[in-house]
């Protein structure tokens, strides 16, 4: 690891009122109410005098400015905290919750303040405690793609620090100039990019974490192959409800040799989403597809304001050439005006075409400010709920417009208000309550990446049913059984009620009601439209799933490690099977879209939901991949599908030992082709061999294969053998062991251990990318490390919240 | 005050124009950026209190305005504070309590210099200007320049004159000019500045009467950039030195920077400065880079709350020491003074 420091510490902090002090209240709104204060609990003076003898009291700020300052984020809400904490480190933070825990105080930790959801609001007073000297970024893992740093660094901060190593961290929120980590693993946020490669949850590899009690505590990626839950997962996203982050390290990729981005012009907006089928239809997989409508006033015409759609393609020159050809010809078919862009030419003019928008907005309906909120419906309903909106914007006269990331369903609604017009937050309530209510008939989320925060907690029971809102509720008294972290976020107060029914959509079915239908689910049902597919059996096997998307245009990405194609896909998923095709960014845990759970003689339990982008509530769905049966038996699951690739050529290269097999993995890896798996493989007949496979969505890989041809000459090697993932050599050795075992590391760090595996006789698969050695517990004596770790207490105390 | 016809109740709180702003960047805290100083002073008026009473952190807003272009509805913090600053010097000097420290440093001595003696000389103006005759639509334009120009390149002007006639096509002087770039150097701001509302009033309604409208001016520096504004009524077109060349003269000018140029004076690739200059440069040239945003904030109005000028200064240092030697290629006058590695734009601009 290469340690990199930011230098000195942040300068000055404002002048510290050294008395509590609860001067005038101040606004959160210009026109709108004043920000809402609960009483202060008793013990804050104490905390306070605690806080001021631990960091100073220039560090515990508690005039009415500050507090003040502290009480807004870009929401519609407002909340004014007692104090204003400024922790030095991780440890300061730590210190804090135990103090806060002794007085009874709330508490919420709070990045740069960008959240449009109100996660950062202490809704019921108490102490803000900003991440802003938690700005490190420690060590930079370039050989294995990890970064690793402290919550409060800006995400620009992060890719300048990236930048020198040839690396990128992906999810890519608006603000992130600005936004904090900490703050987008609270949010678990996505961006542009998370089409393709996911949001926030897919990087996080683990988390240092303060526990609600004061606790330290490390959840990793790797905790479900040790036997415990996905507790990382659940983190990621809960809003900061749970425990307040304090290190994490995160995965990066490379830069993309060559990036584009077509910028398409429409005069109909439904001319615009129909292309981004059509994109996704000719098996193209963009890195980011995001389209801003054009303007919408009620009953005055926009003329001369198009839809836009901007897609962007990455990957090799050849790749980028191919795609963006099929993507012109794509747009231009369907009547829009291209023009292709490099990536770093775009962000300058997406920054112009988008203000340019706002301010013809702005002049055509005489409206200064927008409110801006996010919903997800599967993206075979988008125009529907582009349609929904156009009516909703009518019936409550609010010129609008609407940005979103279109492929994955994320619409971000935009209506334009006048703050000087006293029942502005009344109409936009009623836009928001009404458009949320569209999205729960046409099977959406609540959320694609903002969250529900204060925002939209009351909506909650509109996505979820009682049941689920009653586990998410013991999820998180498991975790804070005092509620002073971060409380009133997420789930509506008082406990979940039965879901009331949205206004005028009597025929539309409520998200949850479609799900656990009269029969349970269909034992395979594959959703093309929204790049799904539906398993409601054990008997379903990967093999059956294959056969089903045959014609599709669309594959499960998951070939299970010690399992096989015949292997059951909901036991693979139970048992947290790794995937051979992990290097992709989307692996096998995060294609869980909802999972149905059997808890004792209980109806199915259905967590989760139909949208690709969910971040609804707490992320309970994630807790089946490895769940093992501890949160119930499972017993139905909604996977994600990408598309399938447009060609594909497998490696496999036999070495004289595990040494030189890794060297030339390195050497392979560092050659940036489109591997989709890379590793060493040991054998069942005790070979040593290199096995790879490469893939491309859009375009063929005749110059990758040229370059890698060239590479293995000059190693004295050649291409040989070709073969299907399911079929590939390491699912094939490794098929049949009941358990794996994991170690992580690049095949070039872990050599010395596939010796002794090689010596054993046994296969093992360590894989490149993120960086895992996987072997049959049990079958072949393992190096010397710790076996299964067990279920921690507190992840019993998860899994009993399902059992409600 | 008020808040009516103002942008600051456009503010949706999203956050957008933080990672712009110098004074943010410096702290990380909300108190030091352009959302909690609206926050600041929407509160204020809500409460009734006079601006400085309240919490004063939003006069380290040096006024760069580089929190502007981000907003997406428009709010112009740094045009508030301004107008709050000559609302609250109303009728007299400042009425803020206590002057600011002396500078520390000889530059900013020596700025404070400039300051004093233009301010002192830009009070002695009478009568009206003249209407420069032959300056009308499609003629040469006029040019504008800050008090700090003359003060520190007085013979910029004179070079601006010739490149321009050159390329304009001649005509000669137009009579008139000399006492109209006078008056134009008065309505700069620096009389607001300096709590001089009334004398500034005097310089902005004079200017106007006389800036025949259509035509056009031509600034020489940043510092006199508030003219765009003053003129705007006036039916006046306003345009930087670079952008007006590139627009009316492409191909006809060339830009050579001085040797061991590094550095541009300003963050933004599009700013219009320096971008139409980089944009004559040879492909092979060698490209200075741009400053780091936290370094980009000096050159904004000179509002002269004792927090402003102290901001300022603090940045300034900053700035000069990240610098270390470095060139730097600048179209402010001010940065000529503070950095003295500081090359001027217009040394090496020459006609074809």
């Amino acid at each position: 690891m290469t340690p990199t420091s930011r230098g000195p510490g942040h300068g000055r902090l404002p002048a510290a009122g050294f008395e509590l002090c609860h001067g005038p209240r101040l606004v959160g709104r210009p026109a709108g109410e004043p920000a809402r204060q609960a009483p202060p609990a008793p013990g804050l003076a104490a905390f306070a005098a605690e806080a001021r003898e631990l960091l100073g009291a220039e560090r515990v700020l508690t005039d009415p400015t500050t507090l003040g300052l502290h009480s807004y984020d870009a929401s519609l809400d407002s909340r004014r905290p007692d104090a204003v904490v400024v922790p030095r480190s991780g440890d300061d933070l730590r210190e804090l919750v135990l103090a806060a825990g002794r007085g009874s105080v709330p508490w919420v930790v709070r990045g740069a303040g960008t959240g449009y959801s109100g996660g950062a609001l202490p809704d019921a007073g108490g102490a803000v405690l900003l991440t802003r000297d938690l700005d490190r970024i420690l060590a930079v893992d370039p050989d294995r793609r990890l970064v690793r740093c402290e919550p409060g660094v800006v995400l620009a901060e992060l890719r300048e620090a990236l930048a020198p190593y040839g690396l990128r961290y992906l999810p890519d929120p608006s603000s992130y100039q600005v936004c904090t980590v900490g703050g987008n693993v609270a949010e678990n946020a996505g961006g542009p990019h998370a089409l393709a490669v996911g949001p926030t949850s897919n990087f996080v590899v683990s988390l240092d974490v303060v526990l609600p009690d004061g606790s330290a505590a490390e959840f990793g990626e790797e905790d479900v192959w040790r036997g415990g839950l996905d507790l990382r997962g659940l983190l990621v996203g809960s809003e900061g409800t749970l425990g307040a982050v304090r290190g994490l390290t995160l995965r990066v990729a490379p830069e993309p040799e060559c990036s584009q981005v077509l910028v398409a012009r429409f005069d109909e907006q439904d001319a615009a989403a129909a292309t981004v089928e059509r994109v996704l239809g000719i098996g193209l997989l963009p890195s980011a597809i995001d389209m801003i409508t054009s303007a919408y006033v009620p009953g005055a015409p926009v003329h001369g304001d198009p839809s836009l759609l901007f897609i962007e393609v990455e990957g090799t020159a050849g790749e980028v050439r191919h795609q963006a050809a099929a993507l012109t010809e794509a747009a231009a078919q369907a009547g829009g005006r291209c023009e292709l862009l490099s990536s770093r030419a775009f962000m300058a003019t997406r920054a112009r075409l988008v203000k340019e928008k706002v301010r013809r907005m702005v002049t055509t309906s005489g409206r200064p400010c927008y409110y801006l909120f996010d919903a997800v419906v599967p993206r075979s309903r988008l125009t529907t709920l582009m349609a929904a909106l156009r009516r909703r914007a009518d019936q409550h006269d609010l010129p609008i417009l609407n940005t979103f990331h279109a492929a994955d369903g994320n619409v971000h609604p935009a209506p334009f208000y006048d703050p000087a017009d006293p029942d502005y937050r009344t109409k936009l309530r009623g836009f928001l309550a009404d458009v949320l209510a569209d999205c729960a008939a046409l099977d959406g989320s609540l959320s694609g990446e903002h969250g529900v925060g204060l925002e939209k907690a009351e909506f909650m029971p509109l996505f979820h049913s009682p049941r689920e809102l009653l586990v998410m509720r013991g999820v998180k008294d498991a975790f804070d059984p005092a509620g002073l972290c971060n409380p009133g976020k997420i789930l509506p107060e008082p406990d979940p009620a039965p879901a009331p029914q949205p206004a005028d959509h009597g025929a539309g079915p409520v998200r949850g009601a479609l799900r656990a239908g009269p029969g349970g689910s269909p034992a395979l049902r594959v959703r093309t439209g929204d790049g799904a597919v539906e398993i409601g059996s054990p008997e379903v096997s990967f093999a059956a799933v294959a056969h089903a998307l045959r014609d599709t245009g669309l594959e499960l990405v998951h070939e299970p490690l010690g399992g096989g194609p015949e292997s059951s896909v909901l036991a693979a998923i139970d048992r947290g099977r790794p995937a051979l095709r992990e290097t992709l960014a989307v692996r096998a845990r995060d294609l869980v879209l909802s999972a149905g759970l059997a808890v004792g003689r209980q109806e199915v339990l259905t967590v989760g939901g139909s949208c690709t982008k969910d971040v609804s509530g707490y992320e309970l769905r994630r807790l089946a991949f490895g769940g093992r049966g501890r949160i119930g038996r499972l017993t139905s699951v909604s996977l994600r599908l990408l598309p399938s690739p447009t060609d594909r050529r497998s490696l496999e290269v036999e070495a004289a030992d595990p040494g030189q097999a890794a060297l030339l993995c390195r050497e392979l890896h560092r050659l940036g082709l489109p591997f989709t798996a890379l590793g060493v493989l040991l054998d069942r007949s005790a070979r040593v061999l290199v096995s790879g496979l490469l893939e491309v969505r859009g375009g063929t890989l005749d110059e990758p294969a040229a370059r890698l041809r060239t590479a293995l000459r000059h190693h004295g090697f050649e291409l040989r053998a070709c073969w299907s993932p399911l079929d590939s050599p390491a699912v094939t050795a490794l098929a049949g062991a009941s358990d794996l075992e994991h170690r992580a590391g690049q095949p070039w760090q872990l050599v010395e251990v596939l010796r002794r595996l090689h010596d054993t006789g046994g296969p093992a698969f360590a894989s490149v990318g993120p960086g895992a050695l996987w072997y049959p517990r049990g079958v072949v004596a393992g190096p010397d490390r710790p076996l299964s770790c067990g279920t921690s207490s507190l992840g019993s105390r998860v899994a009993a919240a399902f059992e409600v | 005050m008020t808040i009516a016809g103002t942008t600051l109740d456009r503010c949706t709180r999203c956050g957008l124009c933080l990672s712009s702003c110098p004074t943010y960047l410096e702290t990380r805290m909300e108190h030091d950026g352009p959302r909690g100083r609206v926050w600041t002073l929407l509160a204020a008026v809500r409460d009734g209190d006079a601006p400085p009473t309240v919490d004063p952190t939003f006069w380290d807003c040096t006024g760069c305005g580089l929190c502007v272009a981000p907003c997406p509805t428009g709010v112009d913090l740094p045009a508030e504070l301004d107008s709050l600053w000559s609302a609250l010097n109303r009728g007299g000097p400042a009425a803020d309590p206590g002057p600011p420290q002396p500078p520390a440093s000889a530059a900013e001595r020596g700025l404070e210099t400039v300051r004093a003696h233009a301010v002192a000389r830009l009070r002695r103006l009478d009568p009206e200007p003249p209407e420069p005759t032959g300056a009308t639509a499609g003629a040469a334009p006029l040019i504008a320049f800050s008090p700090y120009l003359t003060a520190l390149r007085p013979d910029a002007p004179a070079r601006a004159r010739r490149l321009l006639t050159a390329l304009d096509g001649g005509g000669g002087p137009i009579d008139g000019h000399e006492a109209w770039e006078r008056w134009a150097a008065a309505a700069c701001g620096l009389l607001a500045d300096d709590g001089r509302p009334t004398d500034d009033r005097r310089a902005v309604e004079a200017l106007r009467r006389a800036t025949p409208g259509g035509s056009t001016v031509v600034l020489l520096d940043p510092a006199a950039s508030r003219l765009a504004a003053v003129l705007a009524p006036a039916g006046v077109e306003v345009l930087p030195l670079p952008r007006y060349l590139a627009q009316r003269h492409p191909g006809r000018w060339r830009f050579e920077p001085a040797t061991g140029t590094e550095l541009l004076d300003t963050a933004v690739p599009e700013d219009d400065w320096y971008a139409p200059l980089l944009d004559t440069l040879p492909e092979d040239h060698p490209r200075p880079a741009l400053l780091p945003r936290r370094y980009a904030g000096l050159a904004g109005r000179d509002l002269q709350h004792p927090r402003t000028v102290a901001s300022l200064r603090r940045q300034a240092e900053g700035k000069g020491r990240w610098l270390d030697g470095r060139g730097l290629l600048t179209a402010d006058p001010r940065s000529l003074a503070r950095h003295s590695t500081a090359r001027f734009y217009l040394e090496g601009l020459h006609h074809d």
